[in-house]
């Protein structure tokens, strides 16, 4: 039989061995319980965040829808009243005058006018969204479309009746980025054909629009200040639609843009 | 032959080594960095148990691999947590602590030969103190910097706990064990039980954390 001492000994070290062991245990049962608390505030946080900046980001494209609509009515109220105005008395001047050159020079003048009065209707087309409000989405592209074939485009459309169902916010950020994409083609591309599709597939929506332009190398899109914000513009508000974005372009190779949004 | 519990367990305390080492070449493809450099001390472990047996077979001493040992086991473990941890003071601090223990180790080694006392441990208790230090700064990384909600479902977190327990534990046992050498010398074996019984805790969560390791 171990002498007493012995025995006292090793039993004062199982104790300690043993109390260590449990305070350990406590640390580790400590970590795992803080450490999943932690988590989650972290990602109630991260989440916050992200709500704040959403509801930034629509708060400053609700200004600039406000204030583009504001500009437009302007445009057309104020300016494009005045520019029909001054039409009416050039051309009547040039009923009232005899001499020959200054005839022409008023019919000159009324011309003049009257392309910068289609030129202001033009722009306010394009900062209004009236023809969305009028003739609804599948039209206000169509006619967008209309634009680019002006331009020398061939263009095919192809909109499906389910974009209409669309809620109207949607429907003016869907709208905003067919006309960004255009206006990216029409400054940049280079393109000879442009196809856009809109067409539901499954419970989603599926917008893709390619065109045969020179391309762009994607990641240094940002890195030019023209094409950067527009892009940027389109990602924001695909964002806010809860739609996944995907532009696939290389230089000579054209562009293909394609945005899943939930209907 | 016949052998009592605590010798058993001390020599059945290499298998839990012999199966983290498996997992370890099974897995290592796709071992990420961290956990690469804990595949590498898994197997140098097994090398050096498997050697230091050996010696101990042939009645040769093998008390001179102990600093070799626990230099490199505390260097590999310094850089798995220089990896995971992140910051710059565990990179900043790493080798000197390493070169430190070290020294110590081998002075100590040096001193103990020269008295033929058995074993001294002041390298081991320190090495107990900063690998505890350093899982709990992986602790307290894990609480500022969470990943995942579920910390048991990340490999380190059982390197981590099976460290704790093996050097708490540990960091009692050396603190005793000259002690119990000239005082309780039958006592030994009971102690040497305990730290076989801790070995298996060790490399048990070792063995798990590479099995339950992510893809790089």
């Amino acid at each position: 039989m171990d002498k007493p001492e012995a025995l006292a000994f090793i039993r004062l070290l199982y104790a300690g061995v043993l109390m260590m062991l449990v305070l350990v245990i406590a640390v580790v049962v400590f970590v795992v319980l803080h450490q999943k608390n932690a988590y989650l505030l972290q990602a109630q946080l991260r989440q916050q965040e992200l709500d704040y900046q959403a509801s930034m980001l629509q708060a400053v494209l609700a200004s600039q829808e406000s204030e583009r609509e504001r500009i437009a009515q302007d445009l057309h109220d104020e300016i494009g009243a005045m520019l029909s105005t001054a039409r009416l008395f050039v051309n009547q001047v040039q009923y009232e005058l005899d001499a020959p050159h200054l005839q022409e020079m008023a019919q000159r003048a009324s011309h003049i006018l009257g392309d910068t009065l289609h030129n202001v209707r033009h722009i306010v087309q394009n900062l209004s969204p009236a023809m969305l409000e009028k003739f609804g989405l599948s039209r206000a592209i169509a006619l967008l479309g209309d634009h680019l074939e002006a331009a020398g485009l061939r263009v095919e459309l192809h909109v499906d009746e389910a974009a209409e169902s669309l809620a109207a916010p949607a429907q003016l950020a869907l709208y905003r980025i067919v006309q960004e994409i255009f206006a990216n083609t029409t400054r940049h591309a280079q393109a000879r054909c442009l196809t856009l599709h809109l067409l539901p597939a499954a419970s989603q929506l599926k917008l893709t629009v390619t065109d045969d332009g020179r391309g762009f190398t994607p990641a240094l899109a940002g890195a030019l200040p023209a094409r950067g914000m527009g892009l940027a513009g389109i990602r924001a508000r695909a964002g806010l639609l809860g739609g996944q974005l995907e532009i696939t372009s290389s230089v000579g190779q054209g562009t293909h843009i394609e945005l899943l949004l939930p209907r | 032959m016949k052998y009592s519990h605590e010798q058993l367990l001390i020599l059945l305390a290499v298998v839990p080594n012999v199966v983290a080492a498996v997992v370890a070449a099974r897995k290592w493809p796709q071992l990420p960095p961290a956990l690469r450099t804990l595949a590498v001390l898994v197997w140098f472990a097994l090398f050096t148990e498997v050697f230091c047996r050996v010696l101990w077979l042939l009645k040769l001493s093998n008390l001179f691999a102990f600093p070799i040992y626990i230099t490199i086991e505390f260097g590999l473990l310094a850089g798995l947590y220089s990896q995971a941890i992140g910051g710059a003071w565990l990179p900043r601090l790493r080798w000197p602590l390493v070169v430190g223990l070290g020294v110590l180790a081998g002075l100590e080694s040096v001193f103990s030969f020269a008295h033929t006392i058995g074993v001294d441990n002041a390298a081991r208790v320190v090495e107990s103190l900063f690998v505890v230090l350093l899982t709990l700064s992986y602790y307290h990384a894990s609480l500022q910097r969470p990943s995942s909600p579920y910390i048991w479902r990340e490999p380190l977190f059982w390197v981590s706990t099976g460290l704790l327990f093996f050097f708490a534990g540990n960091f009692l046992i050396y603190t005793f064990m000259s002690f119990a050498f000239y005082y309780h010398r039958q006592q030994v074996v009971q102690l040497w039980a305990i730290h076989a019984a801790l070995n298996i805790i060790l490399y048990s969560t070792y063995a798990y954390a590479l099995w339950i390791s992510p893809r790089r």
